[in-house]
């Protein structure tokens, strides 16, 4: 769905002032990138954000622990599941409205243990925020780009006598430093070109991509594309699975009023970007979801053949990813 | 769905005619149809594949036209079927209106000498957070006794322009953005006209 605010943004760059083009120190407002996609997010529904792996927390592991309540003896894990187990919690997204500003407008903040996260509406990443240095595997949802043990257990007491399998996953996006602490994640600064050239090559180091066809502006369309690595799908499935992809541009006038001047570069460690929703798309079924009935003995290794990494940190050959593509009609 | 079925991007126009005394009398009020070429504009934007320069896709000039019939007033319309073709025509000898000629891109890149005439900057307005005014002024010494192969010639069809979209250099290369198809007008110089054109966004 486009939002509402992709018309303001239209609107925004139609009214600008051509004077700005005279003065040195406001001219690069009157560039493209600052009404162009930015970053992509991932969501859930507000209340998943106190379920699944954000449910656990104990001071000495070093671990993201989730306990399933599927009884499984093979290596799945079903973030729906959770939902037929837990009383009141119904993991559903809100439905999409055209009037949303965020993902989420319910608080999407993880409480446990006399500490809480941030709540940007989305999927957080915690880790790159020096704040959360010892909470960051409760509040999620994305690994640290060194790599970090995960069990899935029958119980959250002596958990490590409960795992029914294990792993090491490590994020990619925090390798290259293309998620800032709110998980937005960020385009490549590449033109339209630039952007198909390097999807085409499958170079997604530099973050979201461009990929356009053909004669696409007779088409009207705007592919982006980009990839989720096996690291970060696991880590977004162990904290409650994908239901939500927000498609943002920048708020150039929230940066301006906070006495920001552009170009507004990105920095996953201290982000002054601000962002506006363009588009979102909402689910009712988790995109990550993987039915693994049968089993490693019937060849089938789940969770652990899907997400986990090899030795963190990244290795290109590892060649494991989904590939995402979103395409925006203009005609 | 494409962006317009989401946002519902429309447009609506009103024609006045502005007597000496200051009066505005109403002579027309429509819709307009948004035309392909907006399509085009957004997704050469979104794209990162033209001009990257935000002021190449603002709608900064307009033509008129004397050859509008309704059947034209379509999406895939992409340029004016009689657009003014000099700047005599659109500014007589003492009217105020701005002439610029220039190429065109309708359906593909056509070079010659087109006329355009441009909207001063403080006659687009925000009118709400998804909706902008364009202000098109003809005085009463513009576009006046047009005429064609010896006939009168009455003004019938209006298109909005955005300015640049594709970066074309050194002429630019405007695209039809807005088309409208409006009743017949003889303009003469006891009279001027005042088109607000509102695109909701």
């Amino acid at each position: 769905m486009i939002v509402d605010q992709a018309g303001e943004i239209i609107v925004d760059f139609l009214t600008l002032s051509p004077s700005l083009s005279k003065i040195p120190s406001a001219s690069a407002i009157l560039d493209t990138s600052n009404f162009t996609f930015q970053a992509i997010s991932y969501g859930k529904d507000a209340s998943a954000f106190n379920h699944h792996a954000h449910a656990f927390y104990a001071e000495g592991s070093n671990a993201i622990v989730v306990k399933s309540y599927e009884g499984l003896n093979v290596s799945s894990y079903h973030s729906s599941a959770i939902a037929s187990s837990i009383p009141g919690y119904k993991l559903l997204p809100e439905y999409p409205n055209p009037h949303d500003k965020r993902l989420e407008s319910k608080t999407c903040r993880t409480i446990q243990n006399g500490f809480s996260g941030l709540d940007f509406g989305q999927c957080t990443n915690h880790v790159v925020d020096s704040e959360f240095l010892t909470t960051y595997r409760t509040l999620g949802c994305f690994a640290p780009s060194g790599g970090i043990d995960y069990y899935v257990v029958d119980s959250l007491d002596n958990y490590i006598d409960k795992v029914i399998f294990s792993g090491t996953i490590s994020s990619t996006y925090n390798y290259f430093g293309l998620m800032d602490k709110a998980g937005f994640l960020t385009f490549a600064a590449l033109n339209g070109s630039e952007g198909t050239a390097a999807a085409v090559a499958g170079q997604f180091t530099s973050g979201v991509l461009i990929n356009l066809p053909n004669n696409f502006s007779s088409l009207g369309k705007v592919p982006v594309v980009w990839r989720l690595d096996a690291g970060d799908a696991g880590a977004l499935l162990l904290y409650g699975g994908v239901y939500h992809l927000g498609l943002w541009c920048l708020d150039i006038k929230a940066m301006l009023a906070e006495g920001y001047t552009p170009p507004f570069s990105f920095d996953a460690l201290n982000n002054i970007r601000k962002y506006r929703l363009f588009a979102k798309k909402t689910f009712n079924k988790d995109l990550l979801y993987i039915n693994d009935g049968t089993g490693l003995a019937a060849g089938y290794g789940g969770f652990e053949v899907l997400f986990n990494n090899g030795n963190p940190p990244y290795d290109a050959s590892w060649g494991k990813y989904i590939l995402y593509q979103w395409t925006i009609r203009f005609l | 769905m494409n962006i317009f079925d989401y946002l519902n991007i429309n447009g609506h126009v009103t024609v006045h005619k502005v007597l000496d005394n200051g009066a505005e009398e109403l002579v027309y009020d429509d819709h307009n149809v948004i035309v392909s070429g907006m399509g085009v504009a957004l997704s050469c934007f979104f794209g990162l594949s033209g001009s990257t320069s935000v002021l190449d896709y603002q709608i900064d000039r307009f033509q008129i036209g004397v050859s509008g019939q309704q059947e034209f007033e379509v999406s895939s319309t992409y340029r004016l079927t009689g657009p003014l073709s000099s700047a005599e025509e659109y500014t007589g000898i003492t009217g105020e209106l701005v002439a610029a000629s220039g190429n065109q891109f309708a359906n593909t890149f056509q070079a010659g000498t087109i006329w355009y005439s441009l909207i001063p900057a403080h006659n687009v307005t925000r009118i709400s957070d998804k909706s902008v005014r364009y202000t098109l002024v003809i005085d009463k010494d513009s576009c006046n006794n047009l005429s064609r192969d010896g006939d009168e010639a009455y003004i019938n069809e209006l298109g909005l322009f955005m300015k640049n979209p594709f970066n074309y250099s050194p002429h630019l290369a405007p695209i039809l953005v807005a088309y409208k198809v409006i009743s017949n007008i003889r303009k003469s110089n006891d009279f001027g006209l005042i088109i607000r054109w509102t695109l909701n966004f």
